[in-house]
């Protein structure tokens, strides 16, 4: 019965979405979507390690670059198409998300912070200065938008399809894992490592596939906006990108399936309506930020729940 | 002396030193000394970081911004105040001191009374304090990079061959006596007693009548300090602009790894060497990539070494 009435709230948001292009009609609106689900993408990788295994990945941009720039340079240089494109950068970030999780998790908190940041400046830098294959910081242009049988993917909507399509189908993904013995795994590593080692739960292997499906998905994201946007610079790997996944994932709420995309939703949209602060927009961007933590640390997405148990309380 | 010369094999390069001893010499020991002045500014700005994580468990991002308030506050002073360089020095410390007293007591201080994980909200609250004070002041000052003007004139000290700037001597005059400051008020007055207590056991220090509060709000006064020393000494040599702290908190983050986490001696040491190293590498490898060699320090440290360089991870 609870299974039931859940399935039909995924139906209708599902339809919601599906039919969101056509009621807005701005193209604007569109193409901030279309950064929504692609950031979406990217947080939801990075909840499974930063919400659900509690390690705090600083260096995600990185992985992110590597899935834009081996996209971009697979489909310019070697000519395949983005559906060759795609699946590589998603395998080549996975596997730099391997080698770096191999060495880096071997701690937990502040090295595997101060690890993940470390490879994330190597890799700017190396965007930055190994010219004759990445352009430099003047970046690589005209790569090229996807097609399947002759159909470009040459409007908004398309993307916002396509990059949909994909969203929901790693939310799926998510709570498969997560209603898995190895999500259960990912939960008892992060409330008791001791515990679950002692019930023979390998806390670094564990640890290490989570950080490489985060990653993977860091690199899918990278190759759908290298191919949506079809320019990229060193700027997508610029720190504060990094701050706006961590805003995100905290204020959406950590450890939630949906809080991570809620987060992108509202955090997309709001610096771009903040807009009319001019100047303001991201001091104040900051203070909210401040706010968010301070008054609520476990995201946006338990608001609803906390109003309702406060009016409860009431009466 | 061509480029890269330096880089022969060992033999040849023997030869070398004896047909052209002096000026390769000369050469080295310039970046030597280049090194070691940048080094202490790092050293600074690192110890702050170090004491900070060490005591209160707080990963601080915002501590670039205290390094970069530094420069900032005491250009202004030099141009709307008084045009004095050293009144502007020790007022930017002050102001940058009380900014960070003002964000340990109005946020650190209330995330610790709720009891979480202080090393994720302790990092998310600065990120946001960075973001803010980045902003506003880049909203204050404009984005492009200002220049302290200096109280020394241009022309070069010379140590036999060596030539240092007036400017230099004097940050690396005023480095060290703060560092020993620091060591000193750490080592034997009553407070740097309660830290060192603090840091070894909070709860027992509690117990015999520390206040920790007390401790936790001069910790972070005193990082925020050093860090706008370092900003203001560096505001007359480099230029100062608002997204400068960025790139000096990595390096810090960089140097409290090497001389491992809340080791304050450590810092310093690795502020020295890791400033020997960029200058040595830019000057005989690349200099594109001088900043790499951090990160690869780091990571090389984190899998052979990760109680850091000099050994002991407890030590403050």
């Amino acid at each position: 019965m609870k299974v039931g009435t859940s399935h039909i709230w995924y139906v209708i948001g599902i339809v919601v979405l599906a039919l969101l292009p056509v009621v807005i009609r701005s193209d604007y609106d569109i193409h901030i979507f279309v950064m929504v689900w692609i950031f979406s993408l990217l947080v939801i990788g990075f909840n499974l390690i930063f919400g659900y295994i509690g390690q705090l990945s600083l260096g995600h941009t990185a992985y992110f670059a590597i899935g834009c720039y081996t996209s971009a340079l697979a489909t310019l240089k070697w000519g395949v198409p983005f559906w060759v494109g795609l699946p590589f950068a998603t395998v080549v970030s996975g596997f730099f998300g391997f080698v770096i999780g191999v060495i880096a998790l071997r701690w937990r908190s502040h090295f595997f912070v101060i690890a993940t940041i470390c490879f994330w400046g190597i890799i700017h830098l190396i965007i930055l200065n190994w010219v004759s294959l990445t352009n430099g910081p003047v970046g690589i242009g005209n790569i090229p938008i996807p097609s399947i049988g002759g159909m470009l993917f040459s409007t908004k909507v398309h993307f916002y399809y396509l990059t949909l399509i994909f969203v929901a189908g790693a939310l799926w993904f998510t709570k498969k894992i997560l209603s898995s013995p190895i999500g259960r795994a990912f939960n008892a590593v992060r409330e008791n490592e001791p515990l679950a080692e002692s019930v023979g739960v390998s806390a670094y292997r564990v640890a290490t596939l989570a950080f490489v499906i985060a990653t993977a998905l860091a690199g899918m994201a990278g190759s759908f906006y290298a191919h949506y946007v079809t320019y990229i610079s060193p700027e997508i790997d610029e720190f504060s990108i990094m701050i706006s996944i961590l805003v995100m994932v905290v204020l959406g709420g950590k450890g939630t399936i949906f809080g991570p995309v809620v987060g992108a939703l509202i955090f997309t949209f709001l610096p771009e309506y903040l807009r009319f602060a001019k100047d303001l927009r991201l001091p104040i961007f900051g203070l909210i930020l401040i706010m968010g933590i301070v008054f609520l640390p476990r995201g946006i997405i338990t608001l609803p729940k906390l109003i309702l148990s406060r009016w409860v309380d009431k009466r | 002396m061509e480029a890269g010369a330096w880089f022969r094999p060992c033999l040849p390069n023997l030869i070398l030193i004896r047909a052209k001893g002096r000026a390769v010499f000369i050469i080295l020991f310039q970046q030597i000394v280049n090194g070691l002045i940048i080094g202490g500014i790092y050293a600074l700005i690192a110890a702050g970081l170090t004491t900070i994580f060490g005591l209160m468990n707080v990963v601080n991002f915002a501590h670039g911004e205290f390094y970069m308030l530094g420069g900032m506050v005491a250009f202004l002073i030099t141009q709307t105040l008084w045009s004095n360089y050293f009144f502007a020095l020790a007022a930017s410390i002050t102001i940058v001191m009380v900014i960070g007293f003002l964000v340990e007591k109005i946020l650190i201080k209330r995330l610790r009374a709720t009891g979480v994980d202080l090393l994720v909200t302790g990092a998310l609250v600065t990120i946001g304090v960075s973001i803010f004070f980045q902003n506003t002041s880049l909203l204050i000052f404009g984005s492009i990079p200002k220049l302290i003007p200096s109280p020394f004139s241009t022309e070069p000290f010379k140590i036999g061959p060596i030539l240092v700037g007036r400017m230099y001597l004097f940050a690396a005059a005023v480095t060290v006596a703060v560092i020993l400051l620091a060591h000193y008020s750490i080592k034997k007055t009553k407070l740097g007693m309660a830290m060192r207590a603090t840091f070894q056991d909070k709860d027992v220090a509690s117990l015999v009548g520390v206040n920790i509060d007390r401790v936790y709000s001069f910790t972070f006064t005193l990082g925020a300090g050093l860090a706008a020393t370092a900003g203001a000494l560096l505001g007359p040599i480099f230029v100062i602009y608002p997204n400068a702290g960025e790139r000096v908190v990595l390096k810090a983050f960089v140097i409290v790894i090497m001389g491992g986490m809340g080791n304050f001696l450590g810092a310093i040491l690795g502020g020295f060497l890791l400033g020997v190293t960029e200058s040595l590498t830019s000057a005989y490898i690349s200099a594109e990539y001088k900043d790499l060699i951090g990160f690869v320090i780091v990571l090389l440290i984190l899998v052979f070494r990760p109680s850091g360089l000099f050994g002991k991870t407890k030590r403050i």
